[in-house]
């Protein structure tokens, strides 16, 4: 808690909005009750009037809900205006409705302390610094899991078809749009050709693909691509070498001469 | 504390009967406004719908282009079916509660036609593009002005005719009337503060964090005091005339009055949670919404429960059938508003669908049946004669509630799917559907669901036109409903009563009492908000925009990008691993108009600066966004590459923004047009290198300019280097 010196202006600003809205509910409870006190003597005079009925244990508690003046003895509350032919009853707010906007203020105001005075709940700031932070606990806790990362350092080619097919899947999805749909360059160079800026083999294609080359545009996957798929997206565009497709771009780069297999 | 009313007169007095009549004329004339611009509104709200599974459905042309036409759509059904709805309501109920015709009948048709006008020019300068920005207040600052003299033309009349009234006390519905006509006029000048720079182009006068602030607070209560309070005024003349039936409660009338227009008015800021707005405004926003469940049900209960002893009509009469349904919808959406307004709840719905079949409900339910209800029960009145079928009627009724329930089920569920797609995480830590692409691909079927439940709807407000058609026509019209009541007695003395009816009798207190009750929630959410410099921060690497950039933004306004797009990423963890950093206050500072929108059809825009995506790509994508994007909904922009912007036209421009307080150095508009010329030759020449051959001055260059800028400032300081050191060779 704060004591009074270290208050700032928007401190005090909060305080005064609570003052202003604390009185605005007392003055609306205040407001409520004396008409519940009207209400009260209303009733019991007009009871004393009739004398009383018996009534059913659903009747009591739909009145306790609604407190209406059955409609058989609304003339009791007509009131002597009329308006255009219209006319109105003096029915009592129903209680329900009322416990219910007493309720909602309640709430209201414990919402409101509860964020800015007593600082149970976070404000977004803190909100989202613990989502993080219980994000990157449960990240490292589903890596433990995990096999060991792919990496530039180990990655190699895959060759399976099944893999190579999620490869295309990644590759229509995020790299069609500046290499081509089949890889024939367009914003970005041709991957068909053996020509390759940034090195060629799966190694250095796996790098281009995870780091990006942000000064000419190729953005950096890694944040949006699992190491795998990153694998298979570079295994794939390595079948594509020699495809030639139609309106291939002209071959940038060297020629990438596979080293020695291992 | 209720005592006696007592009237105590001067000696001799015989009440002397005046002659006087109503004037249906003008009422006709509002009631055919409203059915004409029913149709138009709703047409345009079904093409735009269709527009977003089918995207060539806007022909292609730029006067149709989603961006345009959204903003038409709402203005029409909003201010121009709704509006004439309200007008047609008050001329006909206010002078028959009042017992007097009302004020001046050159007034009446002045508000008439100046109002269709004015709906007129909206629909003429929105497709073209002149907008403000703002949403549900586009029309730029000609049409502002146009709209505030009628507005005083309208309340001029009210008052006037509330003046000259033969009936001692206002029933409720005319407080609802005085209200609303005060709050809109607030509202409606305070939100349009702009410094024009031509003819139908302006500049808000608040940037940024206010900016904000000010419009949803304007627009937040567009929907409290045009949408809501007015209707309740007429529900409170139509339900009990339809029902012949005395209303429930006139207690329950007075508090949910009061409470209604004091809380409404606080509520704005719900829309802008998890934005940058402070803190503490945004939960005033919340806190002020949970507190309106009550005072907005009291209308819904003193409604319904009016009908206390004649449901038995209610299944017979179509009127009342249409009248159940809109209060009903009315409670509906006012207790979903509400939950929306919950942080945690508005956290998933807010920029989705969700929002939108909110909405629906809202407008079709509560607005929509409640005027088809009134024109069902007035047209029959006002041409002497019975409804012509009221089995077209029923027919209309359950197209219209089928219409609601296709409409609003299908983007329901999208809003729903389409959030949590987006905050979908694997266990790895990768945004499940990292590409915002599919989180649209997957609900369209949901959009195609929507537009037929539109289009039902609509089907069922032609059924009502032929149906009113052939009723006027088997009647014959009374122009003039002749009637008689004593004069109010001057020089009388009332005293004594309920406290609440001595207010009914002294219009202009009353009128000044609600002023205030709904100038307190603004003012206490607003003042501190311009005046405390900690509500936002300033940071010292955001700088204004470059002329180039500032000429892209105005395009991003005409083109109605803000419709589909956000600028404003909340700070979530879904959203700060999809977009970057989340959106900081001090970012908005120069920002005449704030465009951080309200739906996101498309991705947030903040962060897409920076050259993550190419110039090429930006320049590939506005002309056909599926060549870049396959499967995309966004339209293609081809005019953007053909046109010129306006190149002489930055001068004012950098000299508006420098009198709105943007820190251009003095003299720099002469030498914003080289400044302009410089950074799109660099961007030309860029473009150049893919082998896209393009004009400096065309309109596409000064948009990637702009595009290219966004969210950057503040990024410059935290790109990472390392990045770049990995890079292989």
């Amino acid at each position: 808690m704060t004591s009074i010196t270290e208050l700032t202006a928007n401190d005090l600003l909060l305080l005064t909005l609570l003052g202003i809205i604390s009185i605005i509910i007392i003055m609306i409870l205040v407001l409520g009750w004396s008409i519940i006190q009207v209400m009260n003597k209303m009733l019991m005079k007009e009871q004393l009037k009739k004398g009383k009925q018996p009534e059913s244990i659903y009747q009591s508690i739909m009145k306790g809900w609604t407190n209406a003046v059955p409609v058989e003895q609304e003339e009791a509350i007509l009131l002597n205006h009329d308006y255009d032919g219209i006319q109105e009853l003096d029915n009592h707010l129903p209680p329900w409705w009322k416990w219910m906007f007493y309720a909602s203020i309640v709430f209201g105001v414990g919402y409101f302390l509860n964020y800015h005075v007593l600082g149970y709940a976070p404000l977004m700031e803190e909100e989202l610094a613990i989502e993080m932070e219980q994000a990157a606990i449960s990240v490292a806790a589903y890596k433990e899991t995990m096999a060991n990362s792919i990496d530039e350092s180990n990655v190699e080619a895959l060759t399976d078809e099944n893999e190579i097919a999620e490869g295309k899947k990644v590759f229509d999805t995020h790299c069609a749009s500046c290499h081509g749909t089949k890889g024939e360059g367009g914003i970005g160079p041709n991957l068909t050709d053996a020509y390759w800026l940034h090195g060629g083999g799966i190694q250095a294609v796996f790098t281009s693909v995870k780091y990006g080359i942000p000064e000419k545009g190729m953005q950096a996957w890694e944040k949006d691509l699992r190491p795998d798929d990153m694998q298979r997206v570079a295994s794939y565009i390595l079948t594509l070498e020699g495809t030639n497709p139609p309106g291939a771009k002209d071959a940038q780069g060297e020629i990438y001469q596979p080293e020695e297999s291992e | 504390m209720i005592t006696q009313e007592k009237t105590t007169e001067n000696a001799h007095t015989k009440p002397v009967l005046e002659q006087f009549a109503y004037d249906n004329k003008i009422v006709r004339a509002f009631m055919i406004a409203t059915t004409v611009f029913g149709i138009v509104g709703m047409s345009v709200g079904l093409l735009a719908a269709i527009q977003l599974f089918y995207p060539l459905f806007n022909f292609e042309t730029s006067f149709l282009s989603f961006g345009r036409i959204r903003p038409l759509h709402t203005n029409a059904v909003i201010f121009a079916f709704v509006g004439n709805a309200i007008f047609a309501g008050v001329y006909h109920s206010m002078p028959r509660l009042l017992k007097a015709p009302m004020f001046s009948k050159t007034l009446s048709w002045i508000h008439f036609w100046g109002w269709q006008l004015i709906i007129l020019a909206a629909a003429i300068t929105l497709p073209l593009g002149f907008t403000s920005g703002k949403e549900y207040a586009e029309l730029e600052w000609p049409i502002d002005i146009a709209i505030t003299v009628i507005w005083v033309v309208f309340g001029w009349n009210m008052i006037g005719t509330v003046l000259k009234r033969r009936e001692r006390h206002m029933y409720v519905a005319i407080w609802f009337y005085l209200a609303s006509f005060v709050t809109v006029a607030v509202l409606h000048v305070v939100n349009s503060f702009e410094l024009p720079i031509a003819l139908f182009k302006s500049y808000s006068a608040y940037a940024g964090v206010q900016d904000a602030l000010v419009q949803w607070w304007y627009g937040h209560n567009a929907v409290a005091f045009f949408l809501t309070t007015p209707f309740l005024g007429l529900m409170y003349y139509y339900l009990p005339k339809a029902a012949n039936r005395p209303v429930y409660s006139y207690r329950l009338s007075i508090i949910h009055f009061w409470s209604l227009i004091f809380i409404y008015i606080w509520a704005g800021p719900h829309h802008l949670l998890y934005t940058s707005l402070p803190d503490w405004a945004q939960s005033l926003g919340t806190v002020f919404s949970i507190m309106l469940i009550a005072p907005s049900w009291g209308g819904m209960l003193n409604g319904l429960l009016t009908l206390r002893g004649a449901w038995d009509k209610v299944r017979e009469d179509p009127v009342l059938k249409f009248m159940v349904v809109a209060v009903t919808a009315y409670g509906m959406a006012t207790f979903e508003g509400p939950m929306l307004s919950l942080k945690n709840v508005n956290a998933i719905s807010h920029f989705t669908d969700w929002t939108i079949a909110h909405v629906h409900v809202g407008g079709l339910g509560w607005n929509g049946f409640l005027t088809f209800g009134m024109l069902y029960w007035l047209v029959p009145k006002m041409w002497g004669t019975k409804l012509f079928s009221v089995k077209l009627a029923n027919t209309h009724f359950w197209m219209g509630t089928l219409g609601i329930i296709f409409y609003a089920l299908p983007l329901y569920w999208a809003g729903f799917t389409q959030s949590l797609m987006w905050k979908e995480f694997t266990g790895d830590g990768f945004l499940q559907y990292p590409n915002f692409l599919q989180t649209v691909t997957q609900i369209i079927p949901m959009y195609v669901m929507r537009a037929i439940g539109g289009a039902i709807y609509l089907g069922g407000v032609f059924v009502m036109v032929y149906n009113l058609w052939k009723t006027a026509a088997q009647g014959k019209f009374i122009a003039e409903e002749k009637a008689e009541a004593p004069a109010l007695k001057k020089n009388v003395r009332v005293t004594g009563g309920h406290w609440h009816s001595v207010l009914e009798r002294k219009p202009v207190l009353f009128t000044v009492l609600s002023f205030v009750a709904i100038l307190i929630g603004g003012l206490i959410e607003m003042v501190p908000t311009f005046l405390i410099q900690s509500n936002v921060p300033t940071i010292a690497a955001v700088k204004p925009y470059t002329p180039l950039e500032l000429e892209g933004r105005d395009l991003y306004i005409r083109e109605g990008c803000v419709n589909c797009h956000s600028q404003m990423v909340r700070p979530f963890r879904s959203e700060v691993e999809r977009y970057g950093e989340y959106s900081k206050a001090g970012e908005f500072v120069y920002d005449h108009p704030f465009l951080w929108g309200s739906k996101r059809t498309g991705p947030d825009l903040h962060r897409v600066g920076g050259g993550e995506y190419g110039n090429s790509w930006h320049y590939k994508h506005m002309y056909d966004p599926t060549t870049m994007s396959p499967g995309s909904i966004m339209p293609p922009y081809p005019w953007l590459l053909k046109n010129d912007y306006d190149k002489e036209g930055i001068k004012k421009k950098i000299t508006a923004m420098r009198t709105l307080g943007v820190p251009y150095p003095a003299g720099y508009e002469e030498q914003a047009v080289k400044d302009m010329e410089q950074q799109a030759q660099a961007i030309v020449a860029d473009l150049k290198k893919d082998k896209i051959e393009t004009q400096p001055d065309r309109e596409i260059v000064a948009l990637i300019a702009y595009l290219q800028r966004l969210g950057t400032d503040i990024k410059e300081k935290e790109t990472p280097s390392e990045a770049e050191a990995t890079v292989t060779e």
